[in-house]
């Protein structure tokens, strides 16, 4: 970047920096902090300076001393005086060359995996075309990173493999807690490689506002279910605030950790309708709710975005959106995994503080595709300054999304009009229109089309709903951006109240339907059936009008302020409130209250402001109270001046109006906020309780395994020595029993035996079992009357001790002259039918697999037909995977009813095992 | 088995002709040695083979067939002269429309011919799609055509790996129509061969078409298209591109319902038992490359212990092969014929490492102590069963240290002054070489045994060829001995297998191996 002239500097001094940043904490009504202000006071814990208030204190540090802080610095140092050292040191000048240098590819993008179903599928497939190729380059500061297909893959490959390691379980949830990193991008891949669904969330950034944020992030870990928890470690104490009020989350972990906890599992291959992420809408009412998106809806969106801007193999794309978010996440990022085209990622908090670092970006890398909301066009027309665009080119950008909140006509005028010297062309911008629910995009206006706007008159809209074109010289006119038609093989249609079909130029709710469509709110049928309509159309909360064919968005259904009969949109009110002196832009939000007294809405506006005294806080009331009626037509009834950071805003810095009326409501606004340290004590305080308990429930446990192993191997092993010394299988099999029944029920795990009256009473008889749990011999051992058992290989799931007990159990071998075919298991078998015994015989199969699937030896059915003994199929249920945990306590074994097998053909034996397997899926029903 | 009358195989052999593909592969060539030195009264034996640019494909037979030493105890018994009456050699190729056989000789065998054998087969675990689809799918659809112009009846030689990933016992009774390996029950019908196979016929004609068009090599073409094989084989739950085309293969001849045929399933075929000697092997496609590793000293073995390891010697395979197509003659058959050991008699991994272990050492020690080149990197003294992600890091490791030693040595060898002892580093440089060759190769070589040895454990239920077995005449059963309850694993591995593949793979498949890499 070009070094700005430098004039007459103040040299910088420790009076004059602290003076600085105690103007800033009065200003933001931290008397008592600015008070006890030092050197050596930390930002974040003693003043309660989060990173939007720092860039502030930035911008004025070096709007004042004519100087640059070091990126380092301005992000992480946490005391003035590591800011005053900075300072003294000087100007911070990036050499030329220090810059990290975005290669631009070697080769054009291959083809789009058109045939992949699922997002797993493209990655892998990326990787397999050019391992090498540079997917994404992540900027930090003047530093960066390239993250390659390859290293993409086999880290998220170690991160699956990690997972499975914690005991990840298909279609699991797994929250993601990052922020813009390269871990994220592991994580996320690796929750989808591992067959889980990831859920990704915001992370925290503020400590004075990390009383909401847990609350938040509570509401959305606990209606996701949330299994494990992937962060950054030094995330690690705000996690485990979270953790003390979410018992069912297993483990709290990172990149790095899952990266050493492989082990080696299978690859998990997901069917396209499956969840491929939950993504938690950043609206701001009420419970959250996630969107459940299937890999077919990413998909479809996808390939419809890339057919709108009509992609090509040279596109570069930037982005600083966060990346927990649809238009980051999938426009963005997936976006270009899925096209194989390199993406350049920076932090929303690297955008923030200085916006030009995003065009910066969009210039080093020629970007070609940038989507970004509204008010960041907004803020890089007003707040760069002339000085740090010299020598910017923007011409390379061909598709300037804009899209995630309310396209202003103003902004996009503004924008053009200062850009255009750098090569931006208007017809670049494309604003369009999307939601969570839909993936990501909807509609899309035709490209390289400059933006249509459409001017309608106020009156007919505003009490009618009729959107009548104006003329030109109408100063009241409504603007609205169009957004044009939806996707292909996306449908939008408008309705009324009552549900009817709304034609040309008529303002409606906006329906929509597609293969982007989400299947609803995760775990929230409520929320679901409140948006779904009986034949597949879903409510958007968002109303518009068609024009010409395209839709032009015009506000929020729930956000839309009613009174006398006017139907005012907030942001028209807050757009005019921004505008006055003295108001911080972005930061007013406009809504209605319901007042009994008159029988309609009070037009409430809270606006935050700096201004602290009474003079100017009359003056600017008085300003928003104009500017306010000469915009909507009407004053509103009250104007709350409330100071910076009060207002609530969602992650993506997006007003939360219902919050805001419901803060407004309870008179919490204009209370000033506790310290941080008193926010953390409190919650501490509130979950005490919920720590004692967990710790204790987690000791008891403890002691429950231990007490469990130590019994297991007390018995299991002495009383199995002292088996192998009796004679006779009978006594074995009988004293065995008793044993096996012991250890049940001093673990506490009861069996209870259905139908026992089907058994035969005495005499041989085959046994044949479904295999669910490990546990299953020890338990059909005791449960049944004496028997023996077939084969030693089912013992082998056992703990050592049960095994020693069980395994005396097994049939003998048969001696060597006796066997005509190296002693299969079926002469085995048959011997100890022959003794009178009971044959206990398990599936050669997967534990736990279903009893349908679960596949026998014949030897079993042979034997029985041979020597004439009935088979007598007993199904499991409800088995337990050790001797103390969580998992089924209570077992229940069913007898089925006996087979008594006839000859010993062997299609008629198949047919057997067929009948007595499907008699065993039956029982296990 | 309780039928009252035995077959009797030489009856059949002698009544009817036999079709004969992919006889020069190493199992068709042990069937061919077997059937000629058991059956001297086989009527007539046709022999598809496949003619190369230089030679045809009479000559490939005199060439490769003839002069096998699979063959030599036939032909020196028996005499060339007296075999060649026996035999026809056609020229054709199973991946062509009925097997690209001339109109004279399809008219000289209709009628005649009984039963066709069909070991033809590509059996590279991960190959371009297209080409394992041209012999394995195509070439069972072609099988089929040229079964019903014959009349003859059709035995296919496929995989027991066609069941895909599993844990445990595979049965014989599985219908093989509409299978795949993550079914999820008898009435998941999600899976269809013929859908399936247009599905990948089109993919593969797209990825033709695009590279045609856009001027890419060969190469990325064929790295495509092996991708796809793997992917669909993924998607499904076959381990590799083989196993799924075999299955495939499998479907669309069992969803002919006018022809008569049987399909043979061995497991891994090894080197023989007993026929035409003790230890014969040939083509790498076996167990031989582990084999080889563990000789050469290897010692962290990402593999299950307890897991079986599903092999069987290929003169087993080859005798239950003509038994069941002399059960086929008879009409006698059942469908699906299992031919592996783990049900009676399984070898598990734990112990096989260990036997070649103690083998390897004793080598060492007869080789008057001295230790392999690699032996200063690897001072574990024992074996040791590791996971894959621990076989991994320590190759990982080992490539660190070579190629810091290397870049040293470099260092060195460039400097402008002389220095003494250079010639010796070179030496040196070039022993490193090779090792890292090696280790490279060694994983490769591994990742795709894994599904075989870790990732799956398989049993094969082999009721149908022992209740195959007494359907036939006594004297035929001493002919074609079906024994694997029998067999001393320890006594097989050490002499029979190790030995045959030191003797009969090395030489010919390690250059290979070594020109791959």
């Amino acid at each position: 970047m070009a070094a700005a002239p430098k004039p007459v500097a103040t040299e910088p001094s420790e009076p004059e920096l602290l003076d600085l940043v105690r103007e800033l904490l009065r200003e933001l009504g931290s008397t008592h902090a600015a008070e006890s202000l030092t050197l050596h006071s930390s930002f974040e814990r003693d003043l309660g300076l989060g990173s939007l208030e720092r860039v502030e204190l930035l911008v004025r540090c070096e709007a004042h001393f004519q100087t640059r802080l070091p990126d380092e610095v301005a992000q992480r140092g946490d005391t003035p005086a590591e800011w005053l050292q900075a300072l003294i040191e000087g100007e911070d000048k990036p050499e030329e060359g220090s810059r990290y240098r975005i290669e631009p590819p070697a080769r054009e993008a291959p083809p789009p995996p058109d045939d992949a179903l699922t997002m797993a599928e493209v990655l892998r497939r990326q990787a397999e075309i050019e391992p090498d190729r540079v997917q994404a380059h992540l900027l930090e500061g003047d530093a960066g990173e390239a993250i390659t297909y390859r290293r993409l893959i086999e880290t998220a490959s170690a991160v699956a493999r990690g997972l499975a390691g914690l005991g990840l379980r298909r279609d699991e949830t797994v929250a993601i807690m990052l922020p813009t990193c390269s871990d994220f991008f592991y994580a996320f891949f690796g929750v989808m490689l591992g067959g889980g669904i990831a859920v990704p969330i915001y992370p925290p950034a503020r400590p004075d506002k990390i009383e909401e944020y847990v609350r938040r992030q509570v509401a959305i870990l606990k209606n996701a279910g949330v299994r494990f928890l992937i962060s950054f470690p030094q995330a690690k104490a705000v996690t485990q605030l979270m953790r003390a009020t979410l018992p069912e989350m297993a483990a709290v972990t990172s990149v790095d950790e899952l990266r050493r906890l492989g082990v080696d599992a299978p690859p998990v291959v997901v069917a396209p309708s499956e969840t491929a992420f939950i993504q938690y809408t950043s609206g701001s009412t009420g419970d959250p709710k996630g969107v459940v998106l299937s890999h077919a809806n990413i998909l479809a969106n996808i390939r419809g975005i890339g057919w709108a801007v009509k992609v090509r193999p040279t596109d570069v794309v930037v982005s600083w959106l966060p990346l927990y978010h649809d238009m980051g996440l999938i426009g963005s990022w997936l976006f270009s995994v899925y096209y194989s085209l390199p993406i350049t990622v920076f932090s929303p908090i690297a955008f923030l503080s200085r916006p030009d670092r995003w065009l910066w970006a969009l210039h080093h890398s020629r970007g070609t595709l940038c989507p970004a909301p509204n008010f960041s066009y907004e803020m890089c027309a007003r707040k760069i300054p002339e000085a740090a665009l010299e020598g910017l080119d923007l011409s390379a950008w061909r598709i300037a999304i804009n899209a995630g909140e309310a396209v202003l006509p103003e902004t996009l005028e503004r924008f053009a009009a200062r850009f255009a010297p750098y090569g931006f062309h208007a017809e670049s911008f494309v604003p369009c229109y999307g939601l969570a629910e839909s993936s990501v995009a909807l509609a899309f206006p035709p490209i390289a089309r400059l933006p249509q706007i459409d001017r309608i008159r106020r009156e007919m809209f505003e009490t009618e709903g009729r959107a009548i074109p104006a003329d030109a010289s109408d100063r009241s006119s409504l603007r609205f951006v169009r957004n044009g038609r939806p996707l292909p093989g996306h449908e939008i249609r408008l309705v009324d109240e009552q549900g009817g079909l709304l034609g040309e130029r008529l303002q409606g709710r906006v329906q929509f339907r597609g293969p982007s469509r989400t299947s609803g709110y995760y775990r929230n049928p409520q929320a679901t059936a409140a948006v779904m309509t009986s034949d597949g159309w879903m409510d958007s909360g968002d109303l518009g009008y068609w024009a010409e064919g395209e839709i032009c968005v015009t506000g929020r259904f729930k956000d839309i302020i009613i009174k006398a009969g006017h139907n005012i949109m907030p942001q028209e009110i807050e757009e005019a409130a921004s505008g006055v002196q003295g108001v911080r832009k972005g930061c007013v939000a406009a809504f209605g209250v319901r007042d009994s007294a008159s029988g309609t809405e009070r037009v409430v506006v809270v606006a935050e402001t700096r201004a602290t005294s009474k003079d100017d806080l009359g003056r600017i009331e008085n300003e928003v109270i104009l500017r306010v009626t000469e915009a909507a037509g009407l004053p509103p009834d009250q104007v709350e001046l409330v100071p910076p950071q009060s207002i609530p805003k969602t992650s993506s810095g997006k007003i939360r109006r219902n919050e805001t009326r419901r803060l407004y409501e309870s008179g919490a606004l204009r209370a000033t906020r506790r310290a941080p340290w008193l926010q953390i004590a409190r919650l501490w305080i509130e979950n005490l309780e919920v720590y004692l308990y967990l710790s204790l429930r987690r000791s008891a446990r403890g002691l429950a395994r231990l007490y469990s192993s130590l019994m297991l191997s007390a018995l299991g092993y002495t009383f199995g020595t002292f088996t192998r010394l009796m004679p006779g299988l009978g006594a074995k099999s009988a004293f065995t029993r008793l044993v096996a029944r012991a250890v049940l029920a001093l673990g506490g795990r009861p069996v209870t035996l259905e139908n026992a009256e089907r058994l035969s009473r005495r005499g041989p008889a085959v046994i044949i079992a479904n295999r669910e749990g490990a546990f299953d011999p020890l338990l059909l051992v005791a449960a049944l009357p004496p028997c023996l058992i077939a084969d030693t290989a089912a013992l082998a799931s056992l703990p050592r001790a049960a095994s020693f007990l069980l395994r005396p159990l097994a049939v003998p071998q048969v001696r060597k002259s006796q066997q005509p075919s190296g002693g299969m298991l079926r002469d085995r078998i048959v011997q100890a039918l022959k003794g009178g015994y009971r044959v206990l015989v398990f599936p050669d199969s997967a534990i736990g697999a279903e009893p349908v699937l679960s596949r026998f030896r014949l030897d079993a059915f042979h034997a029985a037909s041979s020597a004439g003994a009935p088979l007598e199929p007993v199904g499991i249920r409800g088995s337990f995977r050790s001797l103390s945990g969580r998992e089924p306590w209570a077992t229940r074994l069913t007898v089925g009813e006996p087979v008594v097998a006839g000859a010993c053909e062997l299609r008629e034996l198949v047919a057997l095992r067929e009948r007595v397997r499907h008699e065993l899926a039956d029982l296990c029903r | 088995m309780m039928d009252s009358q035995e077959t009797n195989v030489g009856r059949q052999f002698s009544r009817h002709e036999i079709l004969l593909t992919g006889g020069s592969g190493f199992l068709g060539k042990v069937v061919l040695g077997l059937l000629l030195d058991r059956f001297p009264e086989v009527s007539h034996i046709h022999f598809l083979s496949r003619p190369s640019r230089d030679f045809s494909a009479e000559d490939r037979f005199e060439k490769d067939i003839l002069a096998s030493p699979a063959l030599a105890p036939v032909v020196e018994s028996h005499g060339r002269e007296a075999l060649r009456k026996k035999i026809t050699v056609w020229a054709g190729d199973v991946s062509k429309p009925q097997f690209g056989l001339s109109a004279r000789a399809l008219e000289r065998m209709r009628g005649r011919a009984g039963v066709i054998i069909n070991c033809a087969g590509r059996v590279d675990f991960l190959p371009p799609v297209d080409e394992s689809f041209s012999s394995n799918v195509d070439g069972a659809e072609h099988a089929v055509e040229v079964a019903k112009w014959l009349g003859a009846a059709l035995l296919h030689v496929s995989t027991a790996f066609v069941s895909g990933k599993s844990d445990g016992l595979i049965e014989e009774t599985e219908p093989i129509l509409g299978y795949y390996p993550r079914r999820r029950g008898p009435n998941d019908r999600s899976f269809d061969a013929q859908e399936e196979i247009a599905h990948c016929r089109e993919q593969i004609r797209r990825i033709k078409e695009s590279s045609n068009g856009g001027g890419k090599s060969t190469r990325e073409q064929a790295k495509r298209l092996i991708a796809l094989g793997e992917r669909r084989a993924e998607h499904w739950g076959w381990v590799n591109t083989y196993t799924y085309a075999k299955s495939l293969g499998e479907q669309v001849i069992a969803a002919e319902t006018g022809i008569r045929c049987a399909i043979v399933r061995p497991a891994i075929v090894e080197s023989a038992l007993r026929f035409p000697f003790p230890g014969w092997i040939e083509g790498g496609r076996t167990a031989a490359p582990l084999v080889l590793m563990a000789l050469g000293g290897m010692k962290a073995w990402p593999v299950r212990r307890d897991m079986p390891l599903e092999i069987v010697p290929v003169d087993l395979v080859a005798a239950a092969i003509l038994t069941v197509a002399a059960l086929l003659l008879d009409g006698r058959n059942a469908p699906v014929y299992h031919l592996a050991t783990a049900d009676v008699n399984p070898i598990h991994l734990g112990t096989l490492v260990r036997w070649l272990e103690s083998e390897a050492q004793k080598r060492q020690r007869a080789e008057g102590g001295r230790k392999p080149a690699a032996g200063w990197f690897d001072r574990q003294k024992r074996v040791r069963f590791v996971s894959v992600e621990q076989a991994r890091a320590r190759r990982a490791h080992l490539a660190r240290r070579v190629h810091r030693l290397q870049s040293i040595l470099e260092k060195y060898h460039k400097a402008s002054v002389p220095l003494p002892g250079k010639k010796a580093l070179a030496n040196w440089s070039m022993a490193l070489r090779t090792l890292e060759l090696q280790a490279k190769f060694r994983e490769q070589t591994l990742d795709q045994y894994l599904p075989f040895i870790l990732h799956n454990r398989y049993i094969f239920e082999c009721e149908n060829i022992r209740a195959g077995y007494e359907r036939i005449a006594s004297g035929d059963r001493e002919r074609l001995p079906w024994d694997p309850q029998d067999i001393a694993w320890k006594d097989y591995w050490i002499h029979n297998q190790v030995p045959g593949i030191e003797r009969w793979v090395q030489p010919d498949a390690v250059k290979e191996w070594a020109f791959r890499i």
